[in-house]
C-alpha cells in the first residue's frame, strides 16, 4: 500500500517535470480563438500544419476572452517570468511592438526573403509587421473593422439606402427613431465594443489622415476634428438602445435580426456570427463601409518570441501560416480574408469578396481598438474613457481626460 | 529537558517548509509589493527608481480610484448588513426541529458551492434586460416591475451585491446553525421555566452566545467584500462607466493592461491597509479571548 503511493508520487513528478521540460519537436501555442468558427479556423490550420510536419506535437492552448483581453495579461506574465511559449496570438503592430521594443521577440527576416513574402501582401499591412526595418510577424488574416451590419428587411421596408456619409448616416437614424425603430444595436459589456464604435466615427468624421496622426501622438483630443467627431458619437448613442452594457457585441448583433434596431457597428466577425445563428448574408442582413474607401485593419499575427522552445517547430508554422494553403484553410472559416494579394477569391463569399477587393485600392488605417494603432496600454485607459462618455455624454471633458492619458501614457510629448 | 529540546527541534523541523514557503510567498511578495509601489515601474520590464510616496498621493486624487473606494464601501454595508440577518434568520428557522432540515440545509448552502465565475456567469444572465427576469416579468404581464439591472449606472452596484448576498448567505447560516446547537439545551430550557418569551430568550441568550459567530462572520465576509472581483469583473467589468468600478478591479487593469506595475502596487497596498485595519481588532480580540480562556 505504501509502496503503490510512492510510486504515484515518484509519477507525478516525473509527468510535472516533463511538462516543463518540452521536447524539441513540440509547439506550445497560445491564442485566443474558442467561439464557434474561430475555433474551427485555427483547427483547420493546426491541420494543415500537422499533415505537413507528422512528427511535430502541438500542444494548443486557448485562453477565452473575445479580443484577447484575458490573454493578454496571461502572456504578459508568461514572458515577464521567462517563460514564453513557442509562439502566440498577437494583434498587429501597435500591440506587438511591445514585445518587440522590449527586445522580446526574434527577427525572421529570412522566412520573409526566402519566400518573396514582400511582393504578395500589401504594403501598408507589411509596416504593421515590421519594426525598425525588420519583419516579427507573420500574418494570419485580416478582418475589416469599420463595418456596419444592417437588417436588409427594416431598410427596405423604410425605403433606405445604405449611407456613404456620416450625415446621411445621422439622418437614417432619425427616420427610423420617427417610425419607431430603434436605429443603432449597441452592446458595451466588455467595453471595448463602444470603443470600437467611436473608432469607426472618428475615422469617418476626421478623416484618415488626422486618425493616425492621433494615434501617433501628432494630433490631440482636444482639436476640433476630434471634438467634432465625439460630437457625431454623442448624437449616434443617442439612438442606440439604452441598456447597451448588458449586452455583448454578439447579443447586440442579434438585435437588429429580430428587429428590436436597424444596424450595428462592428468588425466582420459579426458575418460568422450571423451566419452561424442561420441569417443569410444578402437576404437577412447586408453590410455598408463607414467611411467608404478607409479599409479599417484588424490583422492577427504569430511570431517568434525569444529563448522559446520548438524553434524549429515553430519556425516551420509561421512557414505555414502564410502559405497558400495556410491561408485559404483559414480564412474563409473564420470570415476574415487573407493577408496576401495573390490568392483565389472563388472560394470566399460576396462580402468577403468585396472586402478583398477593397483592401486592394483603399486606404488601409489601423485599428486603434483592435491594438494595431496605438500602445496597449493607452487603448486601456482611452476605451474605459469612451465607455464613461455614454453615460456622461460630456463632450469637453471627455476630450481633456483622453488627452491627459494620452500625455500619461507618453503618446502626446 | 533534553527530551523537551529534542521534540521542540522536531516540531521547529517539521514546521520549517510551511514557514519558509509562507514566509516567502506571503510575507516575502507584501514587502516586494511595497517596495513596487514607491517606484516608477511602468511597461514591461522592471524599473525599481524610487519615488517616494508620489504614487499614493496620485492615487487620492484619481477620480476612479475615489469612486472605487466609495462603490467598495457600499458593497460592504450593504453586503455585511444584509447577509448577518438573513444567515442568521435561516440558521434560526433551521433549529426550530423542520422536516427535512438537511434538504434545506443543503439548498441554503449550495451557492456556496458554485465558483464566483459561474454565479456572476448566471446571473448576469438573469440580469439580462430583454432575456433574464424581465422576460418572466413580461410573460406574468407584470412589465412595471421591469428593470434595467446591471445596465442601470445608478442601480448597476446594488444589483452585483445582490448576487454576492444570494452566494454568501447560506455560509452565513451554516456558521450560525453551528453555533446555535452549541448553545447548551438546559439555558434556554431553565429562562423558558423562568417565564421569558421568545425575544427574551434571543435577545438575551442566544444573540450573545453566537456573538463569537458573529464577529467571525464579519470579519471574514469583510475581506470577502473588499476582493471583490470576479463577480464585478464578469458581470459588468466595473461598468456601466465607473458605476461598479472597485479597487481591486483597477489594480488588475492597470497592472495587467495598463502595465502600470507601480500604480497598481499602490493600490494592492492600499487595499492591504484597509483589509489589516478591519483584521488587526480581530487578531486582537481573538488574542484577548484565548487569554480570559
Amino acid at each position: 500500500m505504501r509502496r503503490g503511493f510512492f510510486i504515484a508520487a515518484l509519477l507525478l513528478i516525473v509527468m510535472l517535470f516533463s511538462q516543463v521540460a518540452a521536447a524539441a519537436d513540440e509547439m506550445l501555442i497560445y491564442h485566443w480563438w474558442t467561439a464557434g468558427g474561430e475555433k474551427e479556423a485555427i483547427d483547420a490550420l493546426l491541420e494543415v500544419y500537422q499533415k505537413q510536419n507528422p512528427d511535430v506535437t502541438i500542444v494548443d492552448n486557448p485562453v477565452p476572452g473575445g479580443a484577447g483581453v484575458e490573454m493578454k495579461a496571461v502572456m504578459k506574465s508568461l514572458i515577464l517570468a521567462g517563460q514564453p511559449p513557442s509562439t502566440f496570438q498577437v494583434h498587429a503592430g501597435a500591440e506587438a511592438q511591445l514585445y518587440v521594443d522590449n527586445g522580446l521577440m526574434d527577427p525572421i527576416n529570412e522566412l520573409w526573403e526566402k519566400h518573396g513574402w514582400a511582393e504578395v501582401v500589401p504594403q501598408d499591412l507589411q509596416d504593421l509587421l515590421k519594426f525598425n526595418g525588420d519583419y516579427y510577424l507573420v500574418p494570419v488574416n485580416v478582418h475589416r473593422a469599420n463595418l456596419f451590419f444592417y437588417n436588409k428587411k427594416v431598410f427596405d421596408e423604410h425605403n433606405i439606402t445604405p449611407p456613404t456619409t456620416i450625415e446621411e448616416l445621422l439622418e437614417i437614424c432619425e427616420k427610423l427613431d420617427a417610425a419607431g425603430i430603434t436605429p443603432l444595436a449597441l452592446g458595451s459589456r466588455y467595453k471595448w465594443e463602444a470603443a470600437h464604435l467611436f473608432e469607426t466615427i472618428l475615422l469617418a468624421s476626421a478623416g484618415p489622415e488626422f486618425y493616425v496622426d492621433y494615434f501617433q501622438g501628432k494630433a490631440r483630443a482636444t482639436d476640433p476634428q476630434f471634438i467634432e467627431a465625439l460630437t457625431v458619437f454623442g448624437k449616434l448613442i443617442g439612438y442606440g438602445n439604452k441598456d447597451h452594457s448588458a449586452f455583448t457585441w454578439d447579443q447586440a448583433a442579434n438585435r437588429i435580426m429580430t428587429g428590436e434596431a436597424a444596424f450595428h457597428n462592428n468588425g466582420d466577425w459579426v458575418k460568422g456570427y450571423l451566419t452561424g445563428a442561420g441569417y443569410e448574408a444578402g437576404v437577412d442582413f447586408d453590410v455598408f463601409v463607414l467611411p467608404v474607401g478607409s479599409f479599417g485593419l484588424v490583422v492577427d499575427g504569430f511570431g517568434l518570441p525569444s529563448g522559446a522552445p520548438g524553434r524549429d517547430a515553430t519556425l516551420r508554422f509561421l512557414e505555414t501560416i502564410l502559405t497558400p494553403e495556410g491561408q485559404q484553410a483559414f480564412n474563409p472559416i473564420k470570415g476574415s480574408i487573407p493577408a496576401r494579394s495573390d490568392l483565389d477569391d472563388s472560394i470566399y463569399d460576396e462580402i468577403s469578396r468585396k472586402m478583398m477587393a477593397d483592401l486592394a485600392q483603399d486606404t488601409l488605417v489601423p485599428s486603434a481598438v483592435h491594438g494595431s494603432a496605438a500602445p496597449d496600454a493607452f487603448m486601456s485607459d482611452w476605451t474605459d474613457v469612451i465607455h464613461r462618455f455614454l453615460y456622461t455624454g460630456d463632450v469637453e471633458q471627455t476630450a481633456r481626460e483622453l488627452d491627459a492619458r494620452a500625455v500619461e501614457h507618453g503618446l502626446v510629448q | 529537558m533534553r527530551w523537551v529540546l529534542k521534540e521542540n527541534l522536531f516540531l521547529f523541523l517539521l514546521l520549517l517548509p510551511a514557514m519558509v514557503l509562507v514566509g516567502v510567498f506571503i510575507y516575502y511578495f507584501i514587502g516586494w509589493t511595497v517596495r513596487v509601489s514607491m517606484t516608477d515601474w511602468q511597461g514591461l520590464r522592471p524599473s525599481y527608481n524610487f519615488v517616494g510616496l508620489r504614487n499614493f498621493l496620485r492615487l487620492f486624487s484619481d477620480y476612479r480610484f475615489v469612486v472605487g473606494a466609495k462603490n467598495n464601501l457600499f458593497v460592504l454595508a450593504v453586503f455585511i448588513g444584509s447577509v448577518i440577518p438573513i444567515g442568521f434568520i435561516l440558521a434560526l428557522m433551521l433549529d426550530q426541529n423542520v422536516r427535512f432540515e438537511a434538504l434545506f440545509r443543503s439548498i441554503f448552502l449550495l451557492p456556496m458551492a458554485l465558483s464566483l465565475i459561474v454565479t456572476a456567469t448566471a446571473w448576469a444572465w438573469l440580469y439580462n434586460p430583454t432575456l433574464g427576469i424581465n422576460s418572466i416579468f413580461q410573460a406574468l404581464g407584470l412589465e412595471r416591475l421591469q428593470s434595467l439591472f446591471i445596465a442601470d449606472p445608478n442601480r448597476a452596484l446594488f444589483w452585483v451585491t445582490v448576487t454576492a448576498i444570494w452566494q454568501f448567505s447560506g455560509f452565513a447560516m451554516a456558521i450560525y446553525l453551528a453555533a446555535l446547537r452549541a448553545i447548551p439545551e438546559e439555558l434556554t430550557e431553565a429562562a423558558r421555566i423562568d417565564g421569558a418569551n421568545f425575544w427574551q430568550i434571543l435577545v438575551r441568550i442566544t444573540l450573545p452566545l453566537v456573538k463569537p459567530a458573529t464577529v467571525s462572520l464579519i470579519v471574514l465576509l469583510t475581506h470577502v467584500a473588499l476582493k471583490i472581483f470576479d463577480l464585478v469583473w464578469v458581470m459588468t467589468s466595473g461598468g456601466p462607466g465607473y458605476a461598479t468600478d472597485v479597487p481591486a478591479l483597477y489594480m488588475f487593469v492597470t497592472t495587467f493592461r495598463q502595465d502600470r506595475v507601480a500604480y497598481g502596487a499602490a493600490i494592492a497596498v492600499v487595499m492591504f491597509v484597509f483589509v489589516m485595519v478591519i483584521i488587526g481588532p480581530y487578531l486582537v480580540y481573538n488574542r484577548r479571548n484565548e487569554v480570559e480562556l
